[in-house]
């Protein structure tokens, strides 16, 4: 195993009761989106590698030496971790300037004056150069949000955390700060920790993502294996894909009362089945040809979405299906119309559901 | 952009209801009248004499320097009290708290009598003290120092334990998770983040030990020179001198308003 990386084992109950069980591993130069409901207990694991929230049980090392290791009596207190966090508020302190701000966390290793000339080479670095008088409070939102960035990494970390860090500023200024974000993350060659519910954030600047749900890991990937193989219903939400849990006997799955023919004849048991939305065609009568999974069904729900358009169907199997705009307006489908759907059997992807197995 | 031209908007204008009105101004009256009734009865022409007296200037002096001597005790004493019993739970803080405001509630006289108890000659701790050292509180300017404390550490302590039950302590662990040790936490952190809290707490406090009457009578005695402040040279100008009685009072009042009015709108807006 490598030294220099953040490798986590985080296991915390905190006094409500809620039980935060998560484990983690980053390597240098790697970034690692935590991505996850609010109350998941995405925070908290920011928290215990921080040293603001100390272990119940598992282990935390940095760069090949332990801060927290409950089993053998360790604890590293905050001021003595190189950890860098940018908060979800920021929390930049209002009764300093933004220079002082960058500055706070270079005093423990050089005096004033340096710790000012170190700060300024920061702002340079960030973009925030003509800023260094201001008070935080009179900062925009993306410029705030780099401030306490330049905060975080002036000290030195060996270790980046991102607790939301732009999910306090309005969608047109976050968009932009994302890209910049992704520039200025690779300023930083240690492991960086991103905390988000925002599934574009994880999907734009993390090489990993690990899904958290009600204080546990329910999947970890990259982009690509979470979008096109979400494990959760929260999961698929986020990719915009359909995810339908079943029983699985010889190619047939059984959802409810109906049946699904999946191409995949060996999977028995418990799986998750995940439909992407554009696999879905929408007839105004039974279509021929030779899908074998076809229904009728009415629309709910209609989103024009520029070109496409997005619906949601009603029983009895609700998807969420995508076809052009010109589509719908061919086949004259609106709200509360009724219409079949086809799925061929080979765009539906089956994985035994090990979570739900498991818990039987 | 379009935040600054709505903030720049005029406001529609109301009028504000004529009950609100008029029982505000029932509740201005309880302060003005009394004010109206000293101001009237002020004989101008003869002021200047009257509290330039070496009696009057000798009681102000005293009363200054005892009310700044309680508010810096109530700084050195009162932030590391008003601190714990915001920051650290320990066993019976719910009694601390009680406690520390009884001053507020509780009769100055009450309170001169409990330091006459404990501080007294033959007080519980008195007696050991003069025993071992010949100091005698009672009676003394420390005595009157000590009454003032009494009942204005209260203000202090409950204002800044409040504030900094207020203040965000993630503000600390931030600084903390960038080196800072306790210390530093607090003073580069969180002092300077409750400093307006502090002066107003300063200042009540200063306010308040400036008018201290009771306990000091009671603790202190009423010895012109010695321990007499300015509220007790008023009590004793009442009985022989009524126009004395009112300089000093408006004396008081001057002195009292304008530190108030100066601080207010500096430091209290959260009060």
């Amino acid at each position: 195993m490598s030294t220099a990386g953040l490798q986590a084992e985080i296991q915390v109950t905190r006094p409500e009761g809620f039980e935060l069980d998560v484990d983690i591993t980053v390597r240098p130069g790697a970034t690692l989106a935590l991505l996850g409901p609010n109350g998941a207990g995405k925070t908290s694991v920011v928290a215990a590698i921080a040293g603001l929230l100390p272990l119940d049980a598992g282990r935390i090392e940095l760069g090949g030496s332990v801060l927290d290791d409950p089993a053998a009596g360790i604890f590293v207190a905050p001021e003595d971790r190189r950890v860098g966090v940018v908060f979800q508020d920021y929390l930049l302190f209002p009764h300093l300037s933004v220079m002082e701000n960058v500055a706070f966390g270079l005093r423990r290793w050089v005096g004033r004056g340096e710790a000012l000339m170190g700060a300024g080479e920061w702002m340079e670095r960030l973009g925030l150069d003509g800023l260094a008088d201001r008070r935080p409070a009179t900062l925009s939102g993306g410029q705030a949000q780099r401030v306490a960035l330049a905060r975080a990494l002036a000290g030195r970390p060996d270790v980046l955390l991102l607790d939301e860090p732009l999910a306090a500023l309005d969608v047109v200024e976050r968009a932009r700060q994302r890209r910049t974000l992704a520039a200025h993350l690779d300023m930083f060659s240690g492991p960086r920790v991103l905390i988000t519910h925002d599934p574009v954030e994880a999907f734009l600047l993390a090489d990993d993502i690990q899904i958290i749900e009600h204080g546990s890991t329910t999947q970890r990937g990259d982009a690509d294996e979470i979008r096109l193989r979400p494990r959760s219903q929260y999961a698929a939400d986020l990719a915009g894909v359909n995810l339908v849990t079943g029983t699985a006997s010889g190619g047939e799955v059984a959802v409810g009362s109906h049946t699904i023919h999946v191409a995949d004849h060996q999977v028995e048991g418990e799986v998750l089945l995940t439909i992407q939305p554009a696999a879905v065609s929408v007839h105004r009568a039974r279509p021929s040809g030779s899908q074998r999974n076809s229904w009728v069904t009415r629309v709910d729900r209609l989103e024009q979405l520029g070109e496409r358009a997005r619906l949601r169907t009603s029983e009895p199997l609700p998807l969420t299906v995508e076809i052009t705009r010109a589509a719908t307006q061919d086949l004259g489908i609106r709200e509360g119309s009724e219409i079949w759907v086809a799925l061929k059997a080979t765009e539906i992807d089956v994985v035994p559901d090990e979570g739900r197995a498991g818990r039987r | 952009m379009t935040t600054g031209s709505s903030s720049r908007r005029r406001r529609p204008h109301r009028r504000p209801p004529l009950l609100l009105v008029v029982l505000a101004g029932l509740g201005l009256a309880v302060f003005a009248i009394p004010l109206f009734g000293l101001l009237v009865r002020t004989p101008w022409v003869e002021v200047p004499g009257l509290i330039t007296t070496d009696v009057v200037l000798e009681a102000l002096g005293l009363s200054i320097a005892v009310s700044l001597t309680a508010s810096a005790i109530a700084l050195l004493v009162g932030l590391p009290l008003a601190w714990l019993l915001a920051r650290v739970e320990f066993p019976l803080r719910w009694l601390v708290r009680g406690i520390v405001t009884l001053p507020l509630v509780l009769p100055p006289v009450v309170g001169g009598a409990a330091l006459l108890f404990a501080l007294g000659r033959r007080g519980v701790l008195g007696e050991p003290l003069y025993e071992a050292t010949g100091i005698l509180l009672p009676f003394s300017v420390w005595g009157v120092v000590a009454a003032t404390t009494f009942v204005s550490l209260p203000f202090l302590v409950i204002t800044v334990e409040g504030a900094l039950r207020n203040l965000d302590e993630r503000y600390e662990l931030a600084a903390a998770s960038l080196g800072a040790r306790r210390w530093a936490v607090m003073r580069r952190v969180t002092f300077p983040m409750i400093a307006p809290s502090i002066v107003a707490g300063s200042v009540l406090t200063w306010a308040r030990a400036f008018g201290e009457f009771g306990a000091t009578i009671t603790f202190a005695g009423n010895l012109a020179g010695e321990t007499q402040t300015l509220p007790l040279a008023v009590f004793v100008a009442l009985e022989s001198d009524r126009d004395a009685a009112v300089a000093i009072s408006l004396l008081m009042v001057v002195v009292s308003l304008i530190v108030l009015v100066a601080l207010r709108d500096r430091w209290w807006r959260s009060l």
